[in-house]
């Protein structure tokens, strides 16, 4: 091939043109540091959202052990057997006031026995 | 490197990076094209090494466009060996468009450059694509400037048997 072939041939190649890639944005970029940004915010979203819901229970579990502690148990099995012994009615009555005070109360909205009941 | 009298940069800004995407953008994604069949994952390739540059931290090497054109290679390379246990589609597009409009000649340029052997087509992209020296591109493929000349001598005459009659009925 000589030279003047060469020029006619390389003139030839440059009546073509690479087709042109998409636009490198920075949109790209800022898209990529967004959904980065949005997956951050998320997780603190749900980190703070677990940390409350966390709190809550462990504020509602010390309030159920502040009326645990509240109202403790008073009555013991020897003064006990030796009111039925002596004063049956008495006993009864004594017996009655504890269950009142110790066992889960069935008339309360939020008794589980009395859903259990209504079923 | 130095430019316009400038003292010579150590990494790429923003305006450098947009500059050279402008310059070599279209011609590397042809030479993507021509490890990749797919036009996406070719583009792919293309930006994913102008995001890096983008990144910054990379030091300015003294020949720019022999740098993109080895790491475009070695990324198609990469997203090939990736999609190798993929079946492969016939490329949906060419990887030039003719001034002319004249699509089936774009379509076989594409086909006699990706009959060349890959030495041979590179030193070919670089040079009428990029307007490499004979100089950069040895610098960029790792050979000597008298080789690259023997590459780019040898696809040409391989092209002209292809085109030569193309070009003699324009005459």
């Amino acid at each position: 091939m000589n030279q003047r072939e060469q020029f006619e041939l390389e003139n030839y190649l440059r009546e073509f043109n690479p087709r042109a890639p998409r636009a490198l944005s920075p949109a790209n970029q800022s898209q990529n540091c967004r959904r980065l940004a949005a997956a951050i915010a998320i997780f603190f979203l749900a980190s703070a959202s677990f940390w409350g819901a966390f709190r809550r229970a462990e504020r509602n579990m010390a309030a159920v052990h502040v009326k645990i502690t509240e109202s403790p148990v008073t009555v013991s099995t020897i003064p006990l057997t030796k009111l039925a012994l002596e004063n049956p009615q008495e006993f009864e009555t004594v017996i009655s006031d504890a269950s009142v005070r110790t066992l889960p109360k069935f008339t309360r909205p939020d008794s589980s026995l009395q859903a259990l009941a209504k079923e | 490197m130095e430019q316009d009298g400038r003292l010579p940069a150590t990494t790429w800004s923003a305006a450098d990076v947009r500059r050279l995407y402008e310059r070599h953008g279209a011609a590397l994604l042809a030479y993507a094209r021509s490890f990749l069949t797919n036009h996406a994952e070719a583009e792919d390739a293309v930006h994913g090494m102008f995001l890096r540059l983008l990144r910054g931290g990379i030091v300015v090497p003294e020949s720019e466009a022999g740098y993109l054109y080895r790491a475009v290679k070695n990324a198609a390379l990469n997203a090939k060996r990736d999609a190798a246990r993929e079946a492969e589609l016939p490329g949906e597009d060419s990887w030039f468009v003719h001034r002319g409009g004249d699509m089936e000649a774009a379509l076989a340029l594409q086909k006699a450059l990706g009959e060349l052997p890959v030495e041979q087509r590179e030193v070919v992209m670089m040079r009428t694509w990029s307007g490499m020296t004979l100089e950069e591109i040895g610098a960029a493929t790792g050979v000597s400037p008298n080789t690259a000349a023997s590459r780019y001598r040898y696809a040409l005459e391989k092209l002209r048997e292809q085109f030569g009659a193309r070009i003699s009925n324009k005459d």
